[in-house]
């Protein structure tokens, strides 16, 4: 696969990698862009090219990562980009694989107590995603949001002492777990699964997990090593005490 | 294939030492493959199990090379003869990409050998035991009571068994040990 770059026409760049559709929905571009070129795309949206090319090829090239350009990036830009992936995890992906479980149990021709399990269980790894992008948008974005002002604000001086000892910490480890789950979960369909069940509907839904978990692994990424480090640079700049 | 195996590869070429490590990590899922200018000590010592030298450095290292125990290919730019002699196997490289290939799955297949079945992969009857008490809700240091073994010990068994079954989280497993009747979910604590 090749790197994305402003003169290619978008239309190119998702043949290149049509798991790239949901992305570009995230940053307000719909389907039906003709010819236009990734560049005039974003000039008319008023998007950032350079930011929307990075996420676009982050997430298309797994062993591409330009942390110098992406420590420029406005983190407010960044955080806009992660709520809109949280919003279709929750919104989409999510309501997607539950429906298609609850399809996979309509359509089974006898009561198969397994594929109940599996709904159990996927059901407790939904509860625990939710809590987990909630906790994001409750506690980590407005604090980020927060910090991003005073760094911005004149009073540097007395900043520190408004801020909670929030530490940006906890949050790798949340992750993990709820990561652990979905790999899991995977291979329980994989693997595990007997009884009477459709295999194309289960098919399905391994598909859609599997692109969770790439986007899930994307959107980690962007979360420990641009957003993470651009903060932490403005907590020292500001002198913000870790607890 | 070459998952394990260790592999050297010597030429002055470096695009050709480049291009052979690509083919063989993206084909063939190489595990270790080690480059090098020229035969010296150093490829002797961690004899490997398949050796890729040109024509030239194998006449000129003839004894040498031949002391060693790899699996010997030369890379040469003709195609050998009908009954392609196995020692050394010859890599005719101006061929093209499919049939380089080609070559070398044949050279692989005779070479590697695969494992029947996975038996590894199944669970003692000892990590049955620890899995199905996780599943039923036991924290391991009461698993290591009820065994009589160390907490060490369920440690221990707790990594094989996420290895082995590729399920990481307690409730995973629960659903692991129900779906293959190990457990009833009255059991359950």
């Amino acid at each position: 696969m090749k790197l994305i770059t402003p003169d290619m026409k978008l239309a190119d760049a998702i043949h290149s990698n049509y798991l790239l559709i949901p992305v570009i929905n995230r940053f307000g571009i719909r389907l039906g862009f003709g010819e236009s070129t990734i560049a005039a795309i974003c000039n008319e949206k008023n998007i950032n090219v350079d930011f929307f090319l990075t996420i676009l090829n982050v997430f298309s090239l797994p062993d591409y990562f330009p942390e110098q350009k992406m420590q420029t990036f406005n983190v407010m830009m960044i955080v806009e980009y992660l709520k809109k992936t949280h919003q279709y995890y929750r919104e989409i992906q999510l309501p997607t694989i539950e429906k298609r479980l609850d399809l996979l149990i309509e359509k089974s021709p006898q009561i198969n107590q397994n594929l109940q399990l599996v709904k159990e269980f996927f059901n407790g790894y939904k509860t625990e995603l939710l809590a987990h992008l909630r906790k994001e948008e409750t506690v980590t974005f407005p604090y980020v949001e927060q910090i991003y002002k005073m760094y911005n604000s004149d009073e540097k001086e007395s900043a520190y002492n408004q801020l909670a000892g929030y530490s940006m910490d906890i949050y790798e480890e949340e992750h993990d777990e709820v990561d652990e789950k979905l790999y899991d979960l995977k291979n329980i369909l994989i693997k595990y699964i007997n009884g009477d069940f459709d295999q194309v509907i289960i098919s399905e839904i391994i598909f859609e997990l599997f692109r969770l978990e790439k986007d899930i692994k994307d959107h980690t990424r962007i979360e420990n090593n641009i957003l993470m480090p651009l903060v932490a640079d403005m907590e020292a700049s500001l002198n913000v005490r870790k607890l | 294939m070459l998952y394990g195996k260790q592999t050297v590869i010597i030429s002055r070429d470096q695009l050709q030492c480049i291009g052979l490590k690509t083919i063989l990590q993206e084909f063939f899922n190489a595990e270790s493959v080690i480059t090098s200018q020229d035969f010296n000590s150093k490829v002797h010592e961690c004899s490997p199990d398949f050796l890729f030298l040109p024509s030239d450095i194998y006449l000129a290292h003839g004894l040498q090379v031949k002391g060693i125990k790899s699996r010997i290919i030369i890379l040469t730019n003709y195609t050998p003869a009908e009954g392609m002699s196995d020692n050394p196997y010859m890599l005719n490289i101006t061929s093209s990409q499919p049939e380089l290939i080609e070559q070398l799955q044949m050279i692989f297949n005779d070479n590697v050998e695969v494992p029947n079945g996975s038996p590894q992969e199944e669970l003692s009857g000892r990590e049955t035991e620890v899995l199905k008490l996780v599943a039923r809700g036991f924290i391991n240091k009461q698993i290591a009571d009820m065994l009589n073994i160390s907490l060490h010990t369920v440690i221990s068994h707790r990594k094989n068994i996420t290895r082995k079954l590729g399920i990481k989280t307690v409730s995973g497993l629960t659903v692991y040990a129900l779906l293959n009747r190990l457990i009833t979910s009255e059991e359950i604590e």
